[in-house]
């Protein structure tokens, strides 16, 4: 940062006082402080280093106490263009912790991963600056000027040679933008494009109801889910009010029964009661099989809905013509006894359901679920329908549309002298046969708005670099339509600027000032919704549009592509999926999310071929063999093999959004060489479905940084878990994992801690609604400066997350490298484990210099500054959550030093080289909280401290409070019939404890092995 | 030629001068190019050893394989195996002296040799190992500004005093039961030797074998001897409970004590033979150092290996009978089958296996395959401790968190390094130090010729 | 041969062996001594400011509340350094003119602040906290002495943990009622440390994450 912020203060007075003043005074003081702390701690080992001055404010801010963090409510656009409200934390105006917005439909108090690691973005030091003429790979600064002159010129052709190319956005003020852009530039044409939507969900809705409404969910309120191919907890809009709802009908007694039909594990499928491995591909028939099962049921209700069943009947037809030709289907039992539980309980649930089903599916599918939702009377129950947010859906707007292949025919055709690319990376995910890099070379003029220099920004003639939204104005929707603001935090770090401002010049405005607009924009309410963070009363009513039936009857059964597998090979389907850290490769270059363990595979800084044991063994490779995959055109991606439990037969699954060609030097370093590129397998035609193509073992060999290596329980009570029939035949389900153990020791209640016993911290962790979405490993860095260790580090088994989430699976499997022979249904258990705050901790006794103690509130205390680094702790840690300083991370992984330190939370000590580290409940807000209640004279209430990950959890699976407060959520978790401690036998007596999970499978299916918990 | 059981203790009837000129006159022997060439190895050798001492301490214990869960590998391996070898010079010198062995005079001097300088290496590794070494006196009671104490509940700070207590006593014993040879050096020096006189003087502190100087210095030398004995047993005993006081899978055990005590002596002869074979025949020694040495210490060693093996046993018993499954896991699954698990057959081999050959006294006695077979046993220690801290480690409580260990080149650096840095200290024992106890093997020639002999019973 | 060591060299080596032994003892003991003497805390040293302040002027003829110019002491964990504003307040009225305060006065033009100079620097893993001091009695003059009396503010506690623990052991010997913890020259009347203690409900901490975290 730099005084031209602090230049650019007067231009925004109404900014939220203090936030623009970071490079002045305190915040300043305080970076000096925490750099010369990493820097000096490192040299003499916590050695005082004192500043050599102090910088006073030149006037006191406004309402800036100094130390007290500041919090401003904003908003963050997914990939899919909805919002989340958010809530930032600032400290003397550096943005250091993101909160979900408990007002926020969508976020409802919390966030996923991505939220959290936009504050690393925020920080990146790869980020582009400013605005630059590009030639070649080479940033030639420019001024603001030069794109207004570019983009504000009076245009003679009305806009026949322009195109602009967009992220799908809800954004209000970007439509109106666009609106009046298209309006001064009547031929103009917009492209919204999105590798991540195809856009089938909205064309499921179209055939459904004639428009692309936008389905709401109710997961609160199912009975009965059926997930067909669809990841509805960590994918597509709502996802996080979708893993509230689904949590809370996760506990007993009145539990949801979850059936998933997907090709690999996601976040959703290891939730499930039942799950069916089957490819992609043969989903439609399932989903046909699934209607037929129901209507020819006896309580199907066929008889009452008789227009509905012809419906019905003829998109099942459609589907089952459409689906590839499918020998296994005849003979797959246990397929055939899915289809008919769900149907059973589909047709009992009366009208508490939801079927979801996900982009990857064709529209039918989408529009087959709306009609099964319209016909078991979901409609109004589960699901309610909304106009789409989306700005592509504005009539208005979807008449100037053009898909990208076309826009691509266009520039070919030089028809295009002028593109406008707003955000996005279409250069590098558009599908293969777009060839959109080479294409838009075609137009004179490329103006692209991007926050790095990646490959579009460098196909470009002008490259704006963008703000990010920590620093830029702007506005999204909630899935039913909710407006929140997004305010900015900061100035630019690298004189950004947003798509607000360039859509403005285009619209004619020479001098567009995006808060002005926005204010305009949306006029009542504005203060008090930057307050709140949204406006009051925008949430559209639910529509009540009625299926088209007869349209539906009369869908034409597209005919199914056709291409004979290529002799000799073994021929598999490859499902490309969002990758579950970059998503689309947006954000391939945050270290936070590169290190962040995917779900199920614990894979870092990598993405690899998902391929299941069976077919692994057909190919003969083994984990990180490198295989070719080429599909029936011929495009090959060279990738290591990942043997996957749960990876339907015959199928591949290949995360996007990795192997990023950037130029060494330039752009995201971060990113670079990181992992394959899969994009060359995308089509317009099959989309993520790569269907008939081949696989090879090509010889070599690729290490995977993983950062867990055995998921066999090993038959030990470790991750607990038992049937919703068996807990309520017997409401207990380890009575021997709990309690007092026998001991010849003193209690350890009785022990005297010194000093009065205020509080007794302590934590519980219900595994019954733990999905794995990572979020709370990631909050848990963003609270407590964990740095990143790299792929090395992590090889090494390294990597310094003081949360981590341990799976296993519970399907019988060999001790030695046991996932070459996991079973097609490895049944997931997932296990957040941190530390677990022993009373009896064994990592105590042992340090020789006490640098890790009990407190008189039970923590388990770290004394960073007083480790030597003997790691006796960890080794006699029988949980393994601690963490060591192997090196000088700062010096080793050079993206922990620099700018990013701006974003460590100036209440945590930054570790130095050589010292053990590990959670600590959050301390620093224990502490906070404690001082602020004991000044005001009262009693600490229950969860007025929150720990990060609890705080972010979407599905509120941890809870964490005082023993002593009576009638506290954790107190009464720990006296939950569920409850047990890992390793109990131990005697180490631990503060952090776990609720068992429970499934609710229908007695109508075969329990698969081992459906009995440790706890019978 | 007096003999009492089996082979003699000295060959030959040798005058004192003989044997002054014999163990005294080695220090003024002319050099060879045998000891400039062993020199030079032994000084790269520790060149890089101190390398890598450098690398670890200013980049970080990142420099090594550790990880989690395997905090600790080769830097506390290396510590006990070489605290381990110290023991049998201890136990030679002091124990055996106590119990009036006679076959131990010949010998005593260079196992003291070895045991100062094992300890030495040994000492390195605790410091290294830490993460902030610079604050490693944290780890010694003193009154600090901070008003903070080390953790005595600890094994630690037990250990560091341990080791300190070792060192200090193997020192003075060592240096103490010089005086007498020192003292003949200064008098036997050659008139153009005149600096080395004066040094050797001075080391020697005045001693001139007056009658009151020998009654005084037996005194002292019986109470050192004294103090030096519990040491043999209880500086491993504690060392041992590094580990036995963990609740770590293969650790937590109350047979560690004694346990690794036996081990250390096992070891430590080991070394001692090691060392003892190629010094007889290269100073030609064959009269000092004869096959009843070699002979007795087999007999040790066998005994010693036997407490070995009965504990390996017990362990296994153990851990099945407990029913506990992470050690049941460690004991039946881990160490002889994943990773790294060649390791444990090379221990069993070399512990056990090799160990029985010294049932057979034409074995004992013959010092090319005792050689061979003390170098076998000084890897299966190594690899003893291995397997305990690394294959225990690697496979505890929670399967997820189960991961596997490598060594890296730095580890290796170390670890060679100190070998060399030993035979560095070691040959220039050798070649400035009388290393053989001349005066008490005089003793000894006496009291052989005048029929007295001590009846020491091996 | 002739004795290689003339007679004075028995006690020439008892001499010696006597000054190792001290020389051991000494190099334990003298960084011991060196850690509690004032060079090494770097008390009573007085720190030259780029303003020659003086808190006896300000704080003792002038009788400003420590508050005045610290406004945040009692919300927040830092005291705070007052802006450069705060010192303008009044001297854009009085000595305007005068040349000491001439930094001042270009600090406020120029906009950039006062360099200040640090006394009391605690690590940075010491997490100290103004407020709940302040809002517990603990007096400022406990920790920075008689600032009214320092021409210029120099550190007269050691500062060490040691210190810290003394006074977290046993608090009530330095508590004042709350209207006086800014008054330098309040002194406690015997006894009234307990009753305020009490009436405070001060606790006794002493465990590492009341200030290490």
């Amino acid at each position: 940062m730099s005084d031209r912020d602090h230049d650019h203060h007067a231009e925004t007075p109404e900014f939220p006082a203090g936030v623009d003043v970071a490079p002045d005074g305190i915040a300043r003081r305080t970076f000096l402080q925490l750099v010369g702390a990493s820097a000096a701690l490192a040299a003499s080992g916590c050695a005082q280093s004192t500043p050599p001055e102090m910088l006073p404010y030149h006037e006191q801010p406004e309402g800036l106490v100094e130390g007290v963090p500041l919090h401003y409510a904003t908003t963050l656009s997914s990939v899919d263009g909805f919002g989340v409200g958010v809530v930032v934390t600032t400290r003397e105006g550096r943005p250091l912790k993101v909160e979900g917005n408990p007002d926020h439909p969508d976020s409802l108090g919390a966030t996923h991963a991505w939220e959290q690691a936009a504050i690393w973005s925020l920080y990146d030091p790869d980020r582009a600056r400013g605005v630059a003429r590009m030639q070649g790979p080479l940033r030639v600064p420019a001024t603001w000027d030069a794109v207004t002159a570019a983009l504000t010129a009076p245009r003679s052709d009305g806009g026949a040679g322009l195109r602009l190319v967009m992220r799908p956005t809800t954004s209000p003020l970007l439509a109106e933008l666009l609106g009046r852009a298209l309006r001064r530039h009547p031929s103009a044409r917009v492209t919204f494009w999105s590798p991540l939507a195809p856009g089938h969900a909205r064309a499921g809705a179209r055939l459904a109801f004639g428009a692309p409404l936008q389905p709401r969910y109710d997961f609160g309120r199912a009975d009965v889910i059926v997930a067909l191919d669809g990841d509805f907890l960590t994918r597509g809009p709502g996802r996080i009010r979708h893993q509230a709802g689904f949590a809370a009908r996760r506990r007993p007694p009145a539990m949801a029964r979850l059936y998933v039909v997907e090709p690999s594990l996601t976040v959703t499928g290891g939730m499930a009661d039942h799950r069916l491995a089957r490819p992609s591909g043969q989903v439609p028939s399932i989903a046909a099989e699934l209607v037929e099962a129901l209507l020819s049921s006896s309580n199907g209700g066929a008889a009452a809905r008789g227009a509905n069943a012809e419906a019905l009947a003829a998109c099942a037809r459609a589907l089952r013509a459409s689906a590839p030709p499918d020998p296994s289907a005849g003979n797959d039992p246990r397929r055939r006894a899915f289809v008919a539980a769900v149907a059973r309980d589909l047709a009992a649930a009366g009208g508490r359901v939801i079927l979801y089903a996900d982009e990857r599916q064709p529209p039918l599918v989408h529009a087959l679920c709306h009609a099964l939702h319209a016909h078991l009377g979901a409609v109004g129950e589960t699901v309610t329908l909304h106009p789409s947010p989306l700005v592509e859906d504005t009539p208005a707007i979807a008449a100037r549309a053009l898909d990208i292949k076309s826009l691509a025919g266009e520039l070919r055709g030089g028809a295009v002298d002028t593109l406008l690319v707003l955000g996005g990376n279409p250069a590098y995910d558009a599908p293969a046969d777009v060839g959109f890099a080479e294409a838009m070379t075609h137009a004179k003029a490329r103006v692209v708005l991007s926050p790095y220099s990646d490959e579009t920004a460098l196909a470009s003639t002008l490259h704006v670099a963008e703000a990010h939204p920590f620093e830029s104005w702007g506005d999204a929707r909630a899935v039913d339509g909710t407006v929140s603001l997004q305010q900015p935090l900061l100035q630019p770090l690298d004189g950004g600027h947003s798509a607000v401002e360039l859509l403005a010049l285009l619209a004619g405005d020479a001098a567009p000032r995006p808060e002005a607009l926005l204010r305009a924009r949306h006029a009542r309410g504005f203060a008090a919704a930057l307050q709140r963070g949204l406006l009051d009363g925008t949430a559209t009513p639910p529509t009540t549009a009625a299926i088209r039936w007869s349209a539906l009857a009369a869908t034409p059964p597209a005919p199914p592509p056709v291409t004979p597998p290529p002799a000799g090979l073994v021929p598999v389907e490859v499902t490309l999926a969002p990758d579950a850290s970059v998503l689309d490769g947006t954000l391939a270059n945050n270290a936070w999310l590169q290190e962040l363990p995917r779900p199920f595979t614990k894979l870092t800084w990598d993405n690899a071929a998902l391929i299941g044991p069976t077919t692994a063994g057909a190919l003969g490779v083994s984990t990180e063999d490198l295989i070719a995959v080429t599909d029936a055109a011929g495009r090959t991606v060279e990738i290591p093999a990942l043997v996957a439990p749960g990876q339907a037969d015959g199928t591949i699954t290949i995360a996007l959004g990795y192997g990023r060609a950037v130029a060494p030097g330039i752009g995201e370093r971060t990113a670079r060489g990181v992992g394959r590129n899969a994009y060359p397998l995308l089509t317009t035609t099959g989309g993520f479905l790569v269907k008939h193509a081949t696989a090879r073992r090509v010889g070599a060999r690729h290490p995977l940084a993983r950062t867990q290596g055995h998921f066999s329980l090993e038959g030990r009570a470790v991750a607990l878990s038992t049937t919703l029939s068996a807990y309520t035949a017997r409401p207990v389900v380890a009575p021997h994992l709990r309690g007092p153990v026998p001991t010849l020791m003193p209690d350890v209640a009785a022990r005297d801690l010194g000093g009065p016993r205020t509080n007794e911290w302590a934590m519980a962790i219900d595994l019954s609604t733990c999905v794995s979405c990572n979020a709370c490993t990631i909050a848990c860095q963003a609270e407590n400066n964990t740095f990143v260790v790299g792929k090395e580090g992590v090889l090494k088994g390294r990597e310094m997350h003081w949360l981590r989430i341990d799976t296993y699976y519970r399907a019988p499997v060999d001790t030695r490298d046991e996932l070459e022979r996991a079973t097609d249904e490895p049944r997931p258990i997932h296990e957040p484990m941190l530390c677990q705050h022993c009373e009896k901790a064994p990592c105590e006794y042992v340090c020789p210099v006490n640098a890790t103690v009990h407190s008189p509130d039970g923590l388990n205390e770290m004394v960073y500054n007083r480790c030597v680094g003997t790691r006796f702790c960890s080794n006699n840690c029988p949980y393994k959550v601690r963490r060591f300083n192997w090196f000088r991370w700062t010096e080793e992984v050079p993206v922990n030093a620099g700018r990013i330190s701006l974003q460590q939370n100036p209440d945590v000590t930054v570790r130095e080289r050589g010292v053990m580290e590990k959670c600590t409940y959050c301390v620093q807000r224990i502490r906070r909280a404690e001082i602020a209640a004991r000044l005001a004279n009262r009693p600490l209430a229950d969860l007025e401290v929150r720990t990060a990950c609890q705080q972010v959890c979407p599905s509120g699976a941890i809870t964490f409070g005082s023993l002593t407060q009576k009638g506290s959520l954790v107190s009464r978790a720990h006296e939950s019939p569920r409850n047990f401690s890992v390793l109990h036998e131990l005697g180490t007596r631990p503060r952090t404890q776990y609720l068992a999970r429970i499934e609710n499978p229908t007695p109508a299916l075969p329990m698969t092995s081992s459906d009995k918990g440790h706890g019978e | 030629m007096i003999r009492d059981r089996g082979e003699a203790l000295l060959v030959g009837t040798p005058s004192d001068a003989e044997i002054s000129r014999e163990l005294i006159g080695t220090v003024y022997r002319p050099r060879g190019r045998g000891f400039r060439l062993l020199l030079a190895v032994a000084l790269l050798g520790t060149g890089v050893l101190f390398t890598c001492i450098t690398i670890t301490v200013t980049v970080g214990i990142g420099t090594w394989g550790n990880n989690i869960p395997v905090g600790w590998a080769f830097g506390i391996i290396n510590f006990v195996w070489w605290i381990g070898i110290g023991h049998a010079g201890t136990f030679i010198s002091a124990i055996l002296y106590l119990f009036e062995q006679p076959w131990r005079t010949s010998i005593n001097r260079f196992a003291e040799g070895m045991t100062l300088f094992a300890v030495m290496q040994a000492g390195l590794y605790p410091l290294l190992h830490l993460g902030r070494p610079w604050f490693a006196y944290w780890l010694i009671p003193y009154p600090s500004t901070m008003g903070t104490w080390p953790n005595f509940k600890s094994a630690l700070p037990w250990d560091a005093a341990a080791i300190a207590t070792y060192f200090t006593v193997s020192l003075l014993f060592w240096y103490f039961g010089l005086l007498p040879d020192f003292a003949a050096c200064r008098d036997q020096a050659p008139p153009e030797a005149r600096v080395r006189r004066v040094l050797y003087g001075l080391l020697a502190l005045g001693w001139r074998g007056s009658a009151q100087h020998h009654r005084h210095y037996r005194l002292t030398y019986g109470l050192l001897a004294a103090l030096a004995t519990p040491l043999v047993l209880s500086v491993h005993s504690i060392v041992s409970t590094d580990f036995a006081i963990t609740m770590v899978p293969g650790w937590h055990s109350t047979i560690f004590p004694p346990f690794f005590v036996a081990g250390a002596i096992f070891s430590g002869f080991a070394m001692v033979v090691t060392l003892a074979v190629p010094v007889r025949r290269v100073f030609g020694l064959q009269r000092v150092i004869t096959k009843r040495h070699f002979d007795a210490m087999g007999k040790m060693i066998l005994c010693t290996g036997w407490i070995v093996t009965y504990s390996y046993i017990v362990e296994l018993f153990i851990a099945w009978y407990s029913g506990d499954e992470a050690e049941v896991y460690q004991f039946f699954i881990a160490r002889p089958f994943s990773h790294g698990s060649w390791v444990w057959w090379g221990m069993m081999l070399c512990n056990v296996g090799v160990t029985q050959l010294f049932w057979s006294r034409r074995f004992r006695t013959n010092t090319v395959l005792v050689w061979f077979a003390a170098l076998a046993i000084n890897f299966g220690m190594w690899a003893e401790r291995y397997v305990i801290i690394v294959l225990g480690l690697q496979r505890d409580y929670l399967p997820s968190s189960w991961g596997d260990y490598l060594p890296t080149w730095v580890d290796l650096g170390l670890f060679g390094g100190t070998m060399c840095f030993f035979l560095l200290l070691f040959i220039l024992f050798l070649r400035y130090v009388p290393f053989i106890a001349a005066w008490e093997v005089k003793e000894l020639a006496h009291e052989l010729r005048h029929g007295h002999a001590p009846t020491g019973v091996i | 041969m002739a004795a290689p060591f003339p007679r004075w060299s028995d006690t020439a080596l008892r001499v010696a062996l006597v000054v190792i032994v001290l020389f051991v003892i000494a190099l334990v003991a003298a960084p011991m001594i060196w850690m509690r003497t004032i060079f090494a805390t770097g008390q009573t040293f007085e720190v030259d400011q780029p303003v020659q302040f003086d808190h006896r002027h300000h704080v003792g003829d002038d009788g400003i509340a420590c508050q005045y110019c610290h406004t945040q002491v009692e919300r927040s964990p830092r005291a705070g350094i007052p802006a450069t504003e705060v010192c303008m307040g009044c001297h854009s009225q009085v000595w305007h003119t005068s040349p000491m305060l001439e930094p001042v006065r270009r600090a406020w033009m120029s906009g950039s602040p006062v360099p200040w100079r640090r006394v009391h620097k605690l690590p940075d893993f010491v997490f100290f906290n103004h407020s709940i001091h302040v809002g517990k009695g603990v007096p400022c003059t406990a920790c920075h002495g008689r600032v009214d009396k320092m021409p210029l503010v120099q550190k007269v506690a050691p500062l060490t943990m040691g210190w810290c623990l003394d006074c977290h052991r046993a608090p009530e010997q330095h508590l004042v009622p709350l209207d006086r913890v800014a008054d330098p020259a309040y002194v406690p009347k015997p006894g009234e440390g307990a009753e305020l203690a009490k009436a405070y409900g001060t606790r006794h901490l002493t465990h590492c994450t009341t200030c290490h975290r």
